[in-house]
Protein backbone atom coordinates (compact mmCIF):
# COMPACT_ATOMS: atom_id res chain seq x y z
CA UNK A 1 0.00 0.00 0.00
CA UNK A 2 1.59 3.29 -1.04
CA UNK A 3 1.58 6.42 1.05
CA UNK A 4 -1.03 8.00 -1.21
CA UNK A 5 -3.45 5.12 -0.60
CA UNK A 6 -3.10 5.31 3.18
CA UNK A 7 -5.48 7.90 4.55
CA UNK A 8 -3.99 9.57 7.61
CA UNK A 9 -6.59 12.30 7.89
CA UNK A 10 -8.38 10.42 10.68
CA UNK A 11 -5.19 10.06 12.75
CA UNK A 12 -3.83 12.45 15.31
CA UNK A 13 -0.49 14.20 14.59
CA UNK A 14 1.15 11.98 17.24
CA UNK A 15 -0.13 8.84 15.54
CA UNK A 16 1.06 10.09 12.14
CA UNK A 17 4.47 10.82 13.60
CA UNK A 18 4.57 7.37 15.20
CA UNK A 19 3.64 5.75 11.88
CA UNK A 20 6.32 7.73 10.07
CA UNK A 21 8.94 6.64 12.62
CA UNK A 22 7.78 3.05 12.27
CA UNK A 23 7.93 3.32 8.46
CA UNK A 24 11.49 4.69 8.64
CA UNK A 25 12.49 1.86 10.98
CA UNK A 26 11.00 -0.71 8.60
CA UNK A 27 12.89 0.82 5.67
CA UNK A 28 16.11 0.59 7.64
CA UNK A 29 15.38 -3.03 8.52
CA UNK A 30 14.63 -3.77 4.87
CA UNK A 31 17.91 -2.17 3.85
CA UNK A 32 19.77 -4.22 6.44
CA UNK A 33 18.19 -7.51 5.37
CA UNK A 34 18.73 -6.75 1.67
CA UNK A 35 22.43 -6.13 2.26
CA UNK A 36 22.86 -9.29 4.31
CA UNK A 37 20.90 -11.45 1.87
CA UNK A 38 22.81 -10.17 -1.18
CA UNK A 39 26.19 -10.57 0.53
CA UNK A 40 25.38 -14.13 1.57
CA UNK A 41 23.99 -15.09 -1.86
CA UNK A 42 27.01 -13.75 -3.70
CA UNK A 43 29.55 -15.36 -1.39
CA UNK A 44 28.04 -18.81 -1.94
CA UNK A 45 27.42 -18.40 -5.65
CA UNK A 46 30.79 -19.81 -6.73
CA UNK A 47 33.36 -22.52 -5.95
CA UNK A 48 36.19 -20.60 -7.61
CA UNK A 49 38.52 -19.02 -5.04
CA UNK A 50 39.37 -16.04 -7.23
CA UNK A 51 35.66 -15.34 -7.66
CA UNK A 52 35.02 -15.67 -3.92
CA UNK A 53 37.74 -13.12 -3.19
CA UNK A 54 36.32 -10.84 -5.89
CA UNK A 55 32.92 -10.99 -4.17
CA UNK A 56 34.49 -10.13 -0.81
CA UNK A 57 36.19 -7.11 -2.42
CA UNK A 58 32.86 -6.02 -3.97
CA UNK A 59 31.09 -6.30 -0.61
CA UNK A 60 33.78 -4.23 1.09
CA UNK A 61 33.54 -1.47 -1.52
CA UNK A 62 29.84 -1.44 -2.36
CA UNK A 63 28.14 -2.46 0.87
CA UNK A 64 30.60 -1.40 3.57
CA UNK A 65 32.29 1.61 1.91
CA UNK A 66 35.93 0.61 2.34
CA UNK A 67 38.51 2.51 0.31
CA UNK A 68 41.74 0.84 1.40
CA UNK A 69 41.59 -2.80 2.51
CA UNK A 70 43.05 -6.24 1.93
CA UNK A 71 41.78 -9.82 2.01
CA UNK A 72 44.24 -12.25 3.57
CA UNK A 73 44.60 -16.02 3.45
CA UNK A 74 46.39 -18.03 6.11
CA UNK A 75 49.40 -20.02 4.93
CA UNK A 76 49.00 -23.04 7.20
CA UNK A 77 52.67 -24.05 6.89
CA UNK A 78 54.22 -20.71 7.82
CA UNK A 79 51.22 -19.48 9.91
CA UNK A 80 51.53 -16.17 8.08
CA UNK A 81 48.61 -14.14 6.78
CA UNK A 82 49.36 -13.23 3.17
CA UNK A 83 47.32 -10.69 1.19
CA UNK A 84 45.27 -12.24 -1.63
CA UNK A 85 43.62 -9.06 -2.90
CA UNK A 86 43.37 -5.36 -2.20
CA UNK A 87 40.97 -2.69 -3.29
CA UNK A 88 42.96 -1.88 -6.43
CA UNK A 89 44.29 -5.36 -7.19
CA UNK A 90 47.86 -4.61 -6.04
CA UNK A 91 49.32 -6.67 -3.18
CA UNK A 92 52.32 -4.51 -2.27
CA UNK A 93 52.21 -2.21 0.68
CA UNK A 94 49.93 -4.28 2.91
CA UNK A 95 51.27 -5.46 6.26
CA UNK A 96 51.72 -9.17 6.90
CA UNK A 97 51.11 -10.82 10.23
CA UNK A 98 51.93 -14.08 11.91
CA UNK A 99 48.95 -15.81 13.46
CA UNK A 100 49.01 -15.41 17.23
CA UNK A 101 51.81 -12.85 17.29
CA UNK A 102 51.47 -9.14 17.95
CA UNK A 103 48.22 -7.27 18.52
CA UNK A 104 46.68 -8.06 15.13
CA UNK A 105 47.98 -11.63 14.85
CA UNK A 106 46.61 -12.35 18.32
CA UNK A 107 43.27 -10.72 17.55
CA UNK A 108 42.90 -12.85 14.43
CA UNK A 109 43.87 -16.02 16.33
CA UNK A 110 41.22 -15.22 18.95
CA UNK A 111 38.52 -15.15 16.26
CA UNK A 112 37.20 -11.82 17.55
CA UNK A 113 36.65 -8.84 15.26
CA UNK A 114 39.23 -6.14 16.02
CA UNK A 115 38.21 -2.46 16.09
CA UNK A 116 40.98 0.07 16.45
CA UNK A 117 40.41 2.61 19.18
CA UNK A 118 39.95 6.17 18.04
CA UNK A 119 43.24 8.02 18.00
CA UNK A 120 45.76 7.60 15.20
CA UNK A 121 44.77 8.89 11.80
CA UNK A 122 43.65 6.45 9.14
CA UNK A 123 46.34 4.67 7.24
CA UNK A 124 49.47 3.02 8.52
CA UNK A 125 49.81 -0.65 9.32
CA UNK A 126 47.19 -0.93 12.03
CA UNK A 127 43.81 -1.56 10.45
CA UNK A 128 40.70 0.30 11.55
CA UNK A 129 38.85 -3.01 11.49
CA UNK A 130 40.23 -6.54 11.24
CA UNK A 131 37.80 -9.41 10.66
CA UNK A 132 39.14 -12.93 11.23
CA UNK A 133 37.68 -15.40 8.75
CA UNK A 134 36.98 -18.59 10.70
CA UNK A 135 35.22 -21.89 10.16
CA UNK A 136 34.43 -22.96 13.72
CA UNK A 137 37.83 -22.50 15.41
CA UNK A 138 39.89 -22.76 12.24
CA UNK A 139 41.30 -19.47 10.96
CA UNK A 140 41.20 -19.38 7.17
CA UNK A 141 42.16 -15.77 6.63
CA UNK A 142 41.28 -12.20 7.53
CA UNK A 143 39.95 -8.95 6.17
CA UNK A 144 41.70 -5.74 7.19
CA UNK A 145 40.26 -2.29 6.45
CA UNK A 146 42.73 0.60 6.54
CA UNK A 147 40.60 3.46 5.27
CA UNK A 148 37.03 4.47 4.33
CA UNK A 149 35.57 6.14 1.27
CA UNK A 150 35.54 9.94 1.83
CA UNK A 151 31.76 10.06 2.13
CA UNK A 152 31.55 7.35 4.80
CA UNK A 153 30.74 8.91 8.15
CA UNK A 154 31.82 6.00 10.34
CA UNK A 155 30.85 2.48 11.34
CA UNK A 156 27.16 1.65 11.47
CA UNK A 157 25.25 -1.22 13.04
CA UNK A 158 24.83 -2.66 9.53
CA UNK A 159 28.61 -2.61 9.01
CA UNK A 160 29.08 -4.63 12.18
CA UNK A 161 26.47 -7.14 10.98
CA UNK A 162 28.19 -7.38 7.61
CA UNK A 163 31.52 -8.00 9.35
CA UNK A 164 29.95 -10.84 11.38
CA UNK A 165 28.50 -12.28 8.18
CA UNK A 166 31.82 -11.97 6.37
CA UNK A 167 33.66 -13.58 9.30
CA UNK A 168 31.71 -16.83 8.88
CA UNK A 169 30.44 -16.95 5.33
CA UNK A 170 33.61 -15.72 3.62
CA UNK A 171 35.63 -18.32 5.48
CA UNK A 172 33.24 -21.11 4.48
CA UNK A 173 33.20 -19.93 0.88
CA UNK A 174 37.00 -19.69 0.71
CA UNK A 175 37.51 -23.08 2.32
CA UNK A 176 34.90 -24.71 0.08
CA UNK A 177 36.55 -23.21 -3.00
CA UNK A 178 39.97 -24.40 -1.93
CA UNK A 179 38.75 -27.94 -1.16
CA UNK A 180 36.85 -28.08 -4.45
CA UNK A 181 39.95 -27.01 -6.37
CA UNK A 182 42.08 -29.67 -4.63
CA UNK A 183 39.54 -32.43 -5.21
CA UNK A 184 39.13 -31.42 -8.86
CA UNK A 185 42.90 -31.60 -9.37
CA UNK A 186 43.00 -35.09 -7.81
CA UNK A 187 40.03 -36.21 -9.88
CA UNK A 188 41.65 -35.01 -13.09
CA UNK A 189 44.91 -36.72 -12.19
CA UNK A 190 43.10 -40.00 -11.51
CA UNK A 191 41.07 -39.62 -14.69
CA UNK A 192 44.31 -39.14 -16.59
CA UNK A 193 45.71 -42.40 -15.15
CA UNK A 194 42.48 -44.25 -15.99
CA UNK A 195 42.55 -42.94 -19.56
CA UNK A 196 46.15 -44.19 -19.89
CA UNK A 197 45.26 -47.61 -18.51
CA UNK A 198 42.22 -48.08 -20.71
CA UNK A 199 43.88 -47.04 -23.96
CA UNK B 1 4.60 -5.34 -21.07
CA UNK B 2 5.62 -3.76 -17.75
CA UNK B 3 4.62 -0.18 -17.01
CA UNK B 4 8.23 0.81 -16.30
CA UNK B 5 11.46 -0.63 -17.73
CA UNK B 6 14.67 0.05 -15.84
CA UNK B 7 18.21 -0.63 -17.03
CA UNK B 8 20.99 -1.24 -14.49
CA UNK B 9 24.48 -0.68 -15.93
CA UNK B 10 26.92 -1.97 -13.32
CA UNK B 11 29.90 -4.32 -13.55
CA UNK B 12 29.59 -5.63 -9.97
CA UNK B 13 27.13 -8.57 -9.69
CA UNK B 14 26.78 -7.79 -5.97
CA UNK B 15 25.68 -4.22 -6.65
CA UNK B 16 23.36 -5.35 -9.44
CA UNK B 17 21.64 -7.80 -7.13
CA UNK B 18 21.24 -5.17 -4.41
CA UNK B 19 19.79 -2.65 -6.84
CA UNK B 20 17.36 -5.26 -8.23
CA UNK B 21 16.29 -6.02 -4.66
CA UNK B 22 15.49 -2.38 -4.10
CA UNK B 23 13.79 -1.72 -7.44
CA UNK B 24 11.67 -4.89 -7.35
CA UNK B 25 9.52 -3.14 -4.76
CA UNK B 26 8.26 -0.78 -7.46
CA UNK B 27 4.91 -1.75 -8.97
CA UNK B 28 4.78 -3.29 -12.46
CA UNK B 29 8.46 -2.89 -13.27
CA UNK B 30 10.82 -4.86 -15.52
CA UNK B 31 14.52 -4.68 -14.71
CA UNK B 32 17.26 -5.36 -17.25
CA UNK B 33 20.95 -5.76 -16.38
CA UNK B 34 24.04 -4.68 -18.32
CA UNK B 35 27.56 -5.70 -17.28
CA UNK B 36 29.45 -2.68 -18.58
CA UNK B 37 28.96 0.56 -20.46
CA UNK B 38 29.14 -1.03 -23.92
CA UNK B 39 26.59 -3.70 -22.96
CA UNK B 40 24.42 -0.89 -21.57
CA UNK B 41 24.68 1.10 -24.78
CA UNK B 42 23.71 -1.95 -26.84
CA UNK B 43 20.65 -2.57 -24.70
CA UNK B 44 19.64 1.10 -24.73
CA UNK B 45 19.87 1.13 -28.52
CA UNK B 46 17.78 -1.98 -28.99
CA UNK B 47 15.05 -1.45 -26.39
CA UNK B 48 13.08 1.24 -24.66
CA UNK B 49 13.74 2.19 -21.06
CA UNK B 50 12.15 4.61 -18.62
CA UNK B 51 15.13 4.89 -16.27
CA UNK B 52 18.82 3.97 -16.21
CA UNK B 53 21.06 3.42 -13.19
CA UNK B 54 24.68 3.78 -14.22
CA UNK B 55 27.90 3.08 -12.35
CA UNK B 56 30.80 5.39 -13.17
CA UNK B 57 33.81 3.07 -12.88
CA UNK B 58 33.26 0.27 -15.37
CA UNK B 59 35.46 -1.51 -17.90
CA UNK B 60 35.12 -1.17 -21.69
CA UNK B 61 33.02 2.02 -21.50
CA UNK B 62 32.73 3.97 -18.25
CA UNK B 63 29.55 5.53 -16.93
CA UNK B 64 30.41 9.15 -17.70
CA UNK B 65 31.16 8.32 -21.35
CA UNK B 66 27.93 6.33 -21.54
CA UNK B 67 25.89 9.25 -20.21
CA UNK B 68 27.61 11.56 -22.67
CA UNK B 69 26.69 9.26 -25.56
CA UNK B 70 23.11 8.98 -24.31
CA UNK B 71 22.72 12.75 -24.22
CA UNK B 72 24.05 13.05 -27.76
CA UNK B 73 21.52 10.52 -29.09
CA UNK B 74 18.08 11.92 -29.76
CA UNK B 75 16.36 8.62 -28.94
CA UNK B 76 18.17 8.23 -25.59
CA UNK B 77 18.53 11.85 -24.51
CA UNK B 78 15.39 12.00 -22.38
CA UNK B 79 15.93 8.82 -20.36
CA UNK B 80 16.48 9.86 -16.73
CA UNK B 81 19.78 8.64 -15.28
CA UNK B 82 20.84 7.93 -11.71
CA UNK B 83 24.61 7.74 -11.35
CA UNK B 84 25.88 5.33 -8.68
CA UNK B 85 29.51 5.63 -7.70
CA UNK B 86 32.11 5.26 -4.97
CA UNK B 87 33.44 8.73 -5.79
CA UNK B 88 32.23 11.09 -3.09
CA UNK B 89 34.12 14.16 -4.22
CA UNK B 90 32.00 17.12 -5.15
CA UNK B 91 33.85 17.55 -8.47
CA UNK B 92 32.82 14.07 -9.60
CA UNK B 93 29.24 14.71 -8.58
CA UNK B 94 29.17 17.98 -10.51
CA UNK B 95 30.82 16.35 -13.51
CA UNK B 96 28.18 13.62 -13.64
CA UNK B 97 25.35 16.12 -13.30
CA UNK B 98 26.93 18.43 -15.91
CA UNK B 99 27.10 15.52 -18.36
CA UNK B 100 23.41 14.94 -17.94
CA UNK B 101 22.81 12.63 -14.99
CA UNK B 102 19.61 13.51 -13.16
CA UNK B 103 20.56 12.21 -9.72
CA UNK B 104 23.68 11.00 -7.92
CA UNK B 105 24.13 8.27 -5.31
CA UNK B 106 27.35 7.34 -3.53
CA UNK B 107 28.31 3.93 -2.20
CA UNK B 108 27.55 2.39 0.17
CA UNK B 109 23.99 2.96 -0.98
CA UNK B 110 20.81 2.69 1.04
CA UNK B 111 18.13 0.73 -0.79
CA UNK B 112 15.43 3.16 0.35
CA UNK B 113 17.36 6.04 -1.28
CA UNK B 114 17.48 4.14 -4.58
CA UNK B 115 13.77 3.45 -4.32
CA UNK B 116 12.90 7.06 -3.49
CA UNK B 117 14.93 8.45 -6.39
CA UNK B 118 13.51 5.88 -8.83
CA UNK B 119 9.96 6.70 -7.73
CA UNK B 120 10.64 10.40 -8.16
CA UNK B 121 12.12 10.08 -11.66
CA UNK B 122 9.45 7.59 -12.81
CA UNK B 123 6.79 9.79 -11.25
CA UNK B 124 5.37 6.98 -9.11
CA UNK B 125 3.59 8.01 -5.91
Amino acid sequence: MSRSEFDTSALSPEEVERLQRRSAALEEENNRLSNLYVASCQLHSTLNLTEVVRVIVEILINLVGGERFAVYALDEKTRRLEPLAGEDGRLEGYPRWVLGQGAIGSAIASGQIFYREKGPEEGGDTPIVCVPLCVKDRVVGAIAIFGWLPQKQGLTALDEELFRLLAGHSATAMLAARLYSESERKRQTMQGFLDLLTK
Amino acid sequence: MAAHRILIVEDSPTMRQLLIFALRRLPDVEIVEAQDGMDGLRKLSSDEFDLALVDINMPVLDGLKLIGLMREDESLRDIPVIVITSEGARADRERALALGANEYLTKPIQTNQVLALAKSLLKIA
